[in-house]
């Protein structure tokens, strides 16, 4: 390869520190220069800045909490700007505070009932909280176990735990159940901050208005919309142009071949773009020869690898 | 020649299922292929587009063994072999259960994949309307179309909106079955982690958190819930293009479990059947005769077309026999049969294809060992073994409840004059020794057994004044000997067959036969008002007792209230017998030994119904006074004096406890033996020895209670002497409990013994 040193021979869609075979997600909050790769895309842009515009100071945290809700279809960026939301917070809050963040998965063993998921997601709050050793004393774990089933109770409990310069995070599991929003919306204590995600729904509407649910009772929603075929190019540029890739040697992508992919017309995702592009530089990274900036990807590439990864064929989606 | 050899099956049961075997186009058969060709051919759309329905509900009814499964394999074989219309075919062997059972059946055949599968499809044209049209989506939609790629998965990596799309599949679901929760749940099936509570549910488990989060609530546990369910799936896997055919076997096992009370299950079935034409789809009920008789009218007008299996005729037999010769060993031939020989073996089978094929396979092996062609004598000589195969318990349960059902009076197993001459059911009338009795016999095939039967007619009529006969042949009557057979008896004998109408036939002979031995001018009228009462009382009692089981059906707990009482009696009994001083049914001077509960039961219902008619039990210890005034102790001996100056009360007290010292050691005998080494240590089949042991025991008990008949105790049941409804229906109460009790003990302490041993051989 142009007998760059190895080092400089970079796959320039792989994320700092979510090398091939790891999750592509953005994640700010964990790995800070995750900051950098946000590209301006407005279906992700434009619910940040809401939620921005929204929670500006620690006292709308302290007062009331505030319980988050993102919606979009699988793959528009709900993950990273829930964890782009969180990376807000810790930067928002003053010197004398920090923020506890506590991710909660689903439940290992597939699906199981409300009941089950909220006494599991108390619990993972309580581990955080023990993990932590400062937030909150072993009396206080102790108090907060013993009502882990009662998920009113619990909330109302954590809520008096937190010490005024905590603001405790709580990244909950994806879902679908209406239900379990509301609830979480219902419940949800002062100095906390919960965020949620749904693939299952893609506005506002979608979620509450099937229900009929008024908008008092609802959560601060966000909707993340899919990157617009006049993004594509946008997004692309970025991660090739990105400052940190000065110097760097991989192939171009031509613009000739993104007006290309744009008037092809066909609906990618964000997250299905991130993926066709990494694993499509990982393929030419793998097969060698001609990995340099004097080679411009085809339009056909990246056709090909786009029809390989939709049934699975290429790397699996995060 | 090898048993490998003979081209005819000994056991003659089709399978359905693997189905490989000769088949001789009958009417039958033809008119059944007709039914299903034509719902197979007839396009589902018609030439102006619109929807035709050719779905169909087709019965085929037959005795057993006449070849229903036979041509359900036969048909399903059909079905499967059309690649035109790639229909799905299910075969139903109807478990002994409720309709419950027959759609979990249904559900396990038809298979979690194929409705995964179906939803997919449902779910795989939503997401391909959906995607925006353009070149590269294009293939999309083809692997869609064809199925090659999840939908899922198209809607994951192109971000479409999962829930407008599933909420569509949701609509269309409903649009197709009608089924709010059931289309709740199958569009769970197209998420993962679902499949398995789904799955549950739809066997009809209540729905598990995870459903009823989602909106799924009722399930399929009742009988009416299960068929609409069953119904809504038969919607939802038929209909449109698709072809859907159902073959239900042994419908009739399904029927035996209804009662009239499940009024709504039949009226569940009939809206299933209704299903059909909707969903386009095929269902074939296969079962005996009976079956249209259980079904309500409206069910039965749902019932397209219904098929009898008549025998086979002798050319059709002729054609089956030389088609299987010709599987076998490659040459179409009829020999070693003859067409006389098969002629007269059609006509002693009347055609049965079961018993026709077993009639074959051993004349086969007859002929061919003997190296002669097969003759009617031959067939005579098969015939004795092949036919009344019915067990003779099953003979006299069917005619025991057709005279209970009646109220009619009667003394199973009776001994008219000696061993030679026992009635199977003496029917008295009058007190004059008069009565019909019930014979029953084998198959009636050459003169001898003729001159047997006779012989023993003459035997039990030399007895009595006058006796009219109701002869029940467990089998055939020949065709060679049926002349003589009209001839020698006043009565044509009745040919057991194990259906209702048999029942029927038997009542109507019986009635036949009491207007000849009754003339009405004869009777006293009173006489025949008290027997009138009585019988209605008895009627009344078989129906409190029907009533009694169904609500134990209902409640499911038949069998823990049975071990219940029978714990209960037995307490009762220690109890009683302590205060009367008596031994009782629980209590030895050595250990008791235990019988199975099913059989102690039978035990202890007995004793203590006679300890309830021994009036003398305990009467003794009430006379003496326990003071200078004891009233009651003279109240008590007043009574007992009453007692004592009429004799036949003395008499039926010790007729009684007689006949119950006769139980006592009966039970204890056999406890004895049911602990013996020799049955305690056996882990396979009863050893003969243990088996004649039992026997001996049983006929020991029923040679000393024959000459204790239940007539004897009269005056205790008829004690009081009161005339008034209410004193009449008690007395019958205790007459029928008495009746229940004893008849034929011995028979079924045994029967429950062996099935109790054969059940739990590894005790």
């Amino acid at each position: 390869m142009n007998g760059m040193p190895p080092e400089h021979v970079i796959n320039p869609f792989l994320l700092p520190q979510c090398g091939n075979g790891k999750p592509q997600l953005l994640c700010p909050w964990r790995i800070p220069d995750h900051s950098e790769y946000y590209a301006a895309i407005k279906g992700t842009e434009r619910p940040f800045d809401e939620f921005v515009a929204s929670v500006n100071d620690m006292a709308v945290l302290s007062d009331d909490g505030q319980m988050v809700l993102a919606v979009g279809g699988h793959g528009c960026g709900k993950t990273s700007l829930i964890n782009r939301c969180v990376r807000h917070v810790q930067l928002m809050l003053p010197k004398e505070a920090r923020a506890l963040v506590v991710p909660v998965s689903n439940p290992i063993g597939g699906p199981t009932g409300l009941t089950n998921r909220m006494k599991f997601v108390c619990e993972a709050i309580t581990d955080g909280l023990e993990s932590d050793r400062v937030v909150a004393t072993p009396e206080q774990i102790g108090r907060l176990n013993a009502v882990v089933d009662q998920p009113d109770r619990f909330y109302r409990k954590l809520g008096d735990t937190l010490d005024d310069a905590i603001v405790l995070i709580v990244l909950l599991p994806s879902t679908d159940l209406l239900d379990e929003i509301l609830t979480y919306a219902q419940l949800v204590p002062r100095k906390t901050l919960l965020l949620i995600e749904s693939a299952s729904f893609s506005t506002k509407e979608d979620v509450f208005r099937p229900a009929g649910i008024k908008s008092v009772a609802a959560p601060m929603t966000l909707e993340v919309e899919r990157i617009r075929l006049d993004e594509i190019r946008t997004f692309v540029r970025h991660r090739l142009d990105h400052p940190r890739h000065q110097g760097m040697v991989y192939p171009n992508v031509s613009d000739k071949a993104l007006e290309w992919v744009r008037t092809l017309g066909f609906p990618y995702t964000i997250g299905l773009l991130q993926n066709v592009f990494a694993s499509l530089y990982a393929r030419l990274l793998e097969n060698g020869a001609d990995y340099d900036p004097s080679r411009d990807v085809t339009e056909q590439e990246i056709t090909r690898m786009t029809m390989d990864i939709l049934p699975g064929k290429g790397e699996p989606l995060s | 020649m090898t048993r490998l050899d003979n081209p005819f099956s000994p056991l003659a049961v089709a399978r359905a299922t693997g189905f490989n075997e000769v088949t001789v186009e009958t009417d039958a058969i033809r008119d059944s292929h007709a039914a299903v060709r034509g719902y197979l051919e007839t396009s589902t759309t018609s030439a102006e587009g619109a929807s035709v329905h050719s779905g169909n509900v087709l019965a085929i009814v037959g005795d057993h063994g006449t070849g229903k499964t036979h041509l359900a394999g036969w048909l399903l074989n059909h079905v499967r072999a059309d690649s035109d219309n790639a229909a799905t075919a299910i075969y139903l062997d109807s478990p002994a259960g409720r309709f419950t059972d027959l759609f979990k059946a249904f559900l396990d055949t038809l298979g979690l994949d194929a409705v995964q599968a179906r939803i997919r499809e449902l779910y795989a044209d939503i997401v391909a309307d959906a995607i925006a049209k353009s070149s590269m989506t294009s293939d999309v939609v083809q692997w869609l179309k064809n199925g090659e790629i999840e939908p899922r998965l198209v809607v994951e990596r192109l971000g479409l909106t999962e829930s407008r799309l599933l909420r569509r599949v949701e609509e269309t679901l409903l649009t197709l079955t009608g089924d709010e929760s059931l289309s709740k749940a199958l569009v769970l099936l197209l998420r993962p982690g679902f499949e398995d509570a789904v799955w549950r549910w739809a066997h009809g488990a209540p729905p598990e958190p995870i459903l009823t989060d989602r909106g799924v609530s009722a399930s399929a546990g009742s009988d009416r819930a299960a068929l609409d369910m069953w119904g809504a799936f038969t919607l939802l896997m038929g209909g449109q293009q698709r072809r859907l055919v159902i073959v239900v076997d042994e419908f009739h096992e399904i029927l035996g479990t209804l009662t009239p009370a499940d009024v709504t299950a039949m009226e569940g079935f009939q809206s299933f059947l209704g299903v059909f034409s909707s969903a386009n789809a095929f269902l074939v009920l296969a079962g005996v005769p009976d079956m249209l008789a259980v079904l309500s009218s409206g069910v039965r007008q749902r019932i397209g077309r219904t098929i009898f299996m008549p025998g086979l005729t002798a050319p059709e037999v002729c054609k089956f026999i030389s088609d299987a010769q010709e599987r076998q060993f490659g040459e179409a031939r009829l020999s070693p049969f003859t067409q006389d020989a098969v002629a007269y073996m059609v006509n002693l089978s009347g055609g049965r294809v079961r018993t026709v094929i077993r009639f074959c396979h051993d004349l086969f092996g007859l002929a061919t060992s003997r190296g002669v062609p097969v003759s009617e004598d031959m067939v005579d000589e098969v015939a004795r073994g092949q036919l009344g195969t019915n067990t003779e318990d099953d003979v006299t349960d069917t005619i025991r409840k057709a005279l209970d059902g009646r109220g009619m009076h009667y003394l199973p197993h009776h001994y008219a004059a000696g061993p030679e001459a026992v009635v199977d059911f003496w029917l008295p009338f009058g007190n004059d020794g008069n009565g019909c009795a019930v014979l029953l016999s084998r198959s009636l095939l050459v003169a001898a057994d003729v001159g047997q039967l006779a012989a023993r007619t003459q035997v039990i009529s030399g007895s009595s004044q006058e006796i009219e006969f109701v002869i029940v042949v467990n089998g055939v009557v020949s065709p060679r000997v049926e002349l003589l057979v009209r001839e020698t008896f006043r009565t044509y004998p009745l040919v057991y067959r194990p259906r209702q109408q048999f029942a029927d036939e038997f009542m109507a002979l019986v009635d036949s036969v009491t207007m000849r031995l009754t003339p009405q001018s004869e009777v006293d009228p009173m006489d025949a008002v008290a027997e009138r009462i009585d019988r209605l009382n008895r009627q009344q009692v078989v129906i409190l007792s029907a009533l009694e089981r169904l609500t134990g059906q209902w409640e499911n707990s038949q069998s823990t209230a049975d071990r219940r009482l029978a714990t209960i009696h037995r307490e009762l009994d220690e109890l009683s017998a302590t205060v009367k001083g008596l031994p009782s049914a629980g209590s030895r001077s050595t250990t008791r030994l235990s019988l199975p509960a099913e059989v102690d039961r039978l035990f202890t219902e007995a004793v203590s119904l006679l300890d309830k008619l021994i009036e003398l039990n305990g009467a003794y210890d009430n006379v003496f006074p326990s003071g200078p005034a004891d009233a009651r102790a003279e109240s008590a001996l007043t009574a007992l004096q009453d007692h004592l100056r009429s004799s036949a009360l003395i008499a039926a007290n010790g007729a009684a406890a007689a006949l119950r010292q006769a139980l006592l050691a009966f039970q204890r005998r056999t406890a004895a033996w049911y602990h013996s080494d020799e049955v305690r240590t056996t882990t396979g089949p009863l050893t003969d020895d243990a088996d004649d042991q039992l026997y001996s025991l049983c006929k020991a008990y029923d040679a000393t209670a024959e000459y204790i008949p239940i007539d004897r105790l009269e005056p205790l049941i008829r004690r009081g002497g009161r005339s008034d409804l209410v004193s009449g229906v008690s007395q019958s109460l205790r007459r029928a409990d008495l009746d229940g009790a004893f008849d034929i003990l011995s028979v079924r302490v045994r029967r429950e013994l062996l099935k109790h041993i054969f059940a739990h051989d590894n005790r």
